[in-house]
């Protein structure tokens, strides 16, 4: 170790030109050359109840802001192997990239670096850094998209459930109706009373006049709601697309330094510090003169007894 | 009878060094050859003493006796500057008269350069009975001698034969309580194993960033390390802030 620390302390301008001063020079060559851009959009998000509607995915959370509850399920989604194939699939057919393993490359800058933030109440914006604009561009607006979709999909599968089960109590308290009306009906064939003159109080003919006027409304509540759910389910892409609006659209900002950028240029300059470095391994292996003393006492077996600097003529 | 001639050399190049005679009255003194003064930066002779004093001497007479070679793995490794740091600093602090002695033959730059001395005969010439032997003052301490080799002409190993052959050294001991000698690296000089035998206690000079450990253990492997008392790294100038050292 004393011998390698030597050469670099005795070789030092060398040193600090090929293990400092040349990784320096092509780290930041390689900032210069490799700058990312950074990506950014934001998004509106209107509180669903606004619309009178109750039109959420599930999981909105009543006690969190309508942008914090899109950040919460634009975090979750960003964190899905599925999300990723549907981006790389986006990048490949918009031609953003060429082949799959390009994808793979933006992909992987894309799970380290895409991020979505709540910036007040309604306000979300999501960020992503990448070497090219383009792919900023449809990383961004892909994941806006790809989130939209999950939203539509998921109102829908939920709607489409809720359309079945209203469905089923619909026929139900048809059936219910129609039970009381015959029952009111049967009631009044046996029961026949003149037209013109009023019915005295008759508390059986008025609970069944009643169970018929509740089976009605029973009917017409799940209709109501029925509808509801209809018009939520043909209409959840337009709901979401006024529920959701892109307010600032995709664009991108040059000259950062990336993470994706730090890498790169870090990885560079490793890589010109190697063959500095083994220069100097090299220099220090290849000397075999004696230097350390404890390393002449360990190798020749007796002792060091002076240490003479160079105050010495060389005669002799 | 030559044995008793080399004998009465020695002691009275000892003597001349340590102990020179007045000039008579009325005559101008004949000073001894001394080298250019010697000056070194505190710090590194601090240093060189921190080295000497990690070895451990043995004892001989009642006495410490302090044989040292420096030596390395090949050459430019600051191994003559260490030696004379190590010889002045021990002169310095002991008081006793120190010799340094130029061990390698074939260094490319030899004692005569170093100290400024006027070529001029040294251990080789002596060795090879040619010259007498020459001790120089190490100015400006009175206590510090060098003995340089001079021209070690075509057969240097022949001549380090004879001087480790000859009781050279141990007749310095009893005048130079230190010695240091100057060794020829351990792996470029053929002679250099047998030089070695020259010094009781030896210190391997390493050069921060010049030396190879795996030369450095080929030279613990050719001077056995029960021999070397320690290693000196010369030239220890880490680039590593010292705060970041001391975690490691």
């Amino acid at each position: 170790m004393f011998k390698y620390l030597e050469v670099v302390f005795r070789h030092w301008v060398r040193f600090a030109l090929l293990c400092l001063a040349l990784p320096l020079v092509a780290g930041a060559a390689a900032l210069y050359l490799f700058q990312g851009k950074d990506g950014s959009a934001q998004l509106w998000v209107d509180n669903p109840s606004y619309i009178g509607v109750i039109q959420t995915a599930s999981g909105w959370n009543q006690y969190l802001t309508p942008a914090q509850n899109t950040v919460d399920s634009l975090d979750q989604l960003i964190l899905t192997d599925t999300f990723y194939q549907r981006l790389g699939k986006a990048l490949i057919d918009s031609g953003t990239v060429k082949d799959w393993s390009e994808s793979n490359l933006v992909l992987g800058d894309a799970r380290a670096t895409l991020t979505a933030a709540a910036s007040g109440s309604h306000l979300v914006t999501i960020k992503v850094e990448c070497r090219q604009a383009a792919v900023c561009l449809q990383v961004l607006t892909t994941t806006i998209a790809v989130h939209r979709d999950w939203l539509i999909e998921t109102e829908k599968q939920q709607s489409e459930v809720a359309l079945k089960f209203y469905t089923s109590q619909l026929q139900l308290a048809k059936q219910h109706q129609q039970a009381a009306i015959d029952t009111f009906n049967a009631y009044v064939s046996s029961h026949p009373y003149p037209a013109n003159v009023i019915r005295p109080p008759d508390p059986e003919f008025d609970r069944l006049q009643s169970d018929v006027r509740q089976a009605q409304t029973q009917v017409n509540d799940l209709q109501d709601k029925l509808q509801g759910i209809q018009f939520s389910n043909d209409a959840a892409a337009e709901i979401d697309q006024t529920a959701l609006r892109v307010i600032d659209p995709p664009t991108t900002s040059g000259g950062r330094f990336t993470q994706a950028t730090k890498k790169t240029a870090a990885a560079i300059a490793g890589a010109a510090a190697v063959p500095g470095l083994a220069y100097f391994v090299f220099l220090g292996w290849i000397d075999r003169t004696t230097r350390n003393p404890k390393e002449i006492e360990g190798r020749v077996g007796v002792r060091v007894v002076a240490l003479i600097g160079n105050l010495a003529a060389k005669s002799g | 009878m030559a044995e008793a001639i080399i004998d009465r050399d020695v002691e009275e190049a000892i003597a001349a060094a340590l102990k020179p005679k007045p000039a008579p009255a009325g005559f101008a003194a004949i000073g001894r050859e001394r080298t250019t003064p010697i000056n070194m930066p505190p710090r590194f002779l601090d240093r060189c003493r921190q080295a000497y004093l990690a070895v451990p001497f043995g004892e001989q007479g009642g006495r410490q006796s302090r044989v040292l070679g420096i030596t390395s793995a090949v050459h430019g490794e600051g191994k003559t500057s260490i030696a004379t740091g190590i010889a002045v600093a021990m002169a310095a602090d002991t008081g006793e008269p120190t010799l340094l002695v130029e061990g390698d033959l074939a260094s490319n730059v030899g004692f005569d350069e170093v100290f400024g001395l006027n070529r001029g005969p040294g251990l080789c010439a002596w060795l090879e009975g040619s010259n007498r032997l020459r001790l120089v003052q190490a100015a400006p301490l009175e206590n510090a001698f060098v003995l340089p080799a001079g021209d070690p002409g075509p057969d240097p190993t022949r001549l380090i034969y004879r001087l480790t052959n000859s009781d050279l050294i141990d007749k310095f001991k009893s005048s130079f309580p230190n010695i240091v000698i100057d060794l020829p690296p351990m792996l470029n000089i053929a002679y250099s194993s047998l030089a070695s035998r020259l010094a009781e206690r030896i210190l391997v000079i390493a050069r921060y960033g010049h030396t190879l450990t795996d030369d450095l253990e080929k030279v613990m492997f050719l001077l056995g390390r029960e021999r070397v008392a320690g290693v000196v790294l010369n030239g220890y100038e880490p680039k590593t802030p010292s705060w970041l050292r001391r975690i490691l």
